[in-house]
């Protein structure tokens, strides 16, 4: 068999795994399921800050509905490779025909996949529920966005794997990581309203510039050129979080 | 009685004040207030009403903040200690099960009342719009009525649930949606058609956190808050009667 196939059909069985596994319905299901119900029954609720106003709903879809899910998955994954980790899971395949590297993306293409197809069908069903959601070809347009925030909420992940030394540990560092994320990466209040050093501050946070480019495209229709600062920090992130990765988490061992 | 009691108080409040949850859930509280405080240009806006969102804010996250990491808490440990039979062992000592019981309660019922009064306190130093009056004084039994409910609905909850997982996860799941629809982050007036009006009878705490806002933002008098503390003292009989219909605090 070769490497490629055996991968393949590595990711097959995780994608089995995760379909049964309860944590996977929770943040892929239930917590997304909810949180868009109270949006709903919320819709007449506006923020205002300066001289601009948008609706909660569509505020939070795009912006709490993509960093949720994206730290949901994460937190998810983590708890995966954490016990991996603390179990010699990774040493012990080492011995084996299939490589630890072949484990890992055996677990990140489905993980990737699931995310990236649940903040998908929260935008659209945001959209069903009454947000300004453009399901044209903008939907189509932030899909590389959509990329860059899996891939940056698995790459905290093996960070933080690979620093803890228990899940237990990995769990309450992850939480710790992620509920500042919440506050001041502009996915629950905008950056306008925050004082002119948090806000200037908050635009070189992980997730901040991804979040502001979703909004952008799928809201106001605008071009995914326009946010190019955003993105190229979106992306200098994921490549500092994945070169120190690399460092922490013994892929290999 | 009172002898072996007040020695059972210490422990209790020792072995709280080491809890890293404990900690962990002052600590945020605090934090999340101080970083609404640095929000300062933000309205909520329902029609055409609109209201500062700090100040909206500040009442409901000072009182359900901790309450809810007290519920949280209680749930595992009332779901951990039927799961293991702790209550039956211990009545086979002369610490009876409800005397035990009894005291964590009022030590996470002091806990709740502290650790809300200190989160008000820094919001006030924050920014947030706290009317200093004596009337000020009803929030401490005020929060102690949400925080006693929500023991009682923990050990309901505890009660009813098959095992700690399931508890903890229907703990979670309930209080997730009272703070969705209790009036803690969202004003329940932008809810549509009749739910404004049936949120505060159908939700718990919804009634008492409309009371506590009234007298912490505008120093309302407790008088014109009669029909929501009724509303709060029946949910608290209903959840008391609900948790010692559920949860067996005697074992016997």
């Amino acid at each position: 068999m070769t490497a490629i196939a055996g991968t393949l059909r590595l990711a097959s069985a995780s994608s089995k795994q995760l379909l049964r596994s309860s944590e996977v319905w929770a943040t892929t299901i239930a917590f997304p399921g909810a949180l868009l119900a109270i949006l709903w029954l919320f819709s007449e609720l506006r923020f205002e800050f300066g001289t601009q106003e948008v609706p909660l709903i569509d505020f939070w879809v795009t912006g709490l509905g993509v960093l949720g899910v994206a730290l949901g998955n994460g937190h998810a994954f983590l708890a995966n490779i954490s016990t991996w980790k603390a179990g010699g899971v990774l040493k012990r395949i080492s011995v084996t025909p299939i490589s630890a590297g072949q484990l890992i993306v055996g677990e990140v293409i489905p993980r990737a996949v699931l995310g990236m197809a649940t903040i998908i069908a929260f935008l659209a069903v945001g959209n069903g529920l009454g947000a300004n959601i453009q399901m044209g070809v903008e939907l189509v347009s932030v899909l590389p966005v959509m990329v860059m925030v899996t891939f940056t909420g698995l790459s905290v992940a093996f960070i933080i794997a690979g620093v803890t030394k228990t899940p237990q540990n990995a769990n309450a560092t992850d939480t710790a990581v992620s509920w500042p994320l919440y506050l001041v990466t502009g996915a629950m209040f905008p950056l306008a309203a925050f004082p002119t050093w948090l806000e200037q501050t908050a635009h070189y946070i992980p997730y901040t510039g991804l979040i502001a480019t979703v909004r952008g495209v799928v809201l106001d229709s605008r071009p995914l050129t326009d946010f190019g600062p955003e993105l190229v920090i979106g992306a200098a992130w994921i490549t500092v979080l994945l070169v120190a990765a690399t460092r922490t988490y013994g892929f290999v061992k | 009685m009172t002898t072996s009691t007040l020695p059972l108080f210490r422990a209790s409040w020792k072995m709280m004040l080491r809890s890293r949850g404990v900690i962990a859930a002052i600590i945020t509280s605090t934090l999340y207030v101080a970083f609404f405080g640095l929000i300062e240009d933000l309205d909520f806006a329902v029609g055409t009403e609109t209201i500062r969102f700090f100040d909206f804010v500040l009442p409901g996250f000072a009182v359900f903040l901790m309450v809810y990491q007290i519920q949280d808490i209680t749930v595992a440990v009332a779901a951990s200690f039927k799961a293991r039979g702790i209550l039956k062992r211990l009545a086979t000592t002369p610490l009876s099960p409800a005397r035990f019981i009894g005291v964590q309660t009022l030590i996470y019922l002091g806990l709740g009342v502290v650790a809300s009064a200190l989160v008000l306190t820094i919001g006030k130093m924050v920014g947030g719009n706290v009317a200093m009056t004596t009337n000020l004084l009803w929030f401490i039994p005020l929060v102690a009525l949400v925080a006693l409910t929500s023991i009682a609905l923990a050990y309901t909850i505890a009660g009813l649930a098959p095992n700690p997982q399931t508890a903890t996860n229907i703990g979670g799941t309930i209080s997730f949606l009272m703070f969705g629809f209790a009036g803690v982050l969202f004003p329940t007036q932008a809810l549509p058609g009749v739910l404004p009006d049936i949120v505060p009878y159908a939700v718990p705490h919804a009634a008492v956190i409309e009371a506590i806002r009234g007298i912490t933002l505008n120093g309302d008098s407790i008088s014109g808050y009669g029909h929501q503390i009724l509303i709060g003292i029946t949910w608290l009989v209903l959840a008391f009667t609900a948790s010692t219909l559920s949860y067996r605090f005697t074992e016997d």
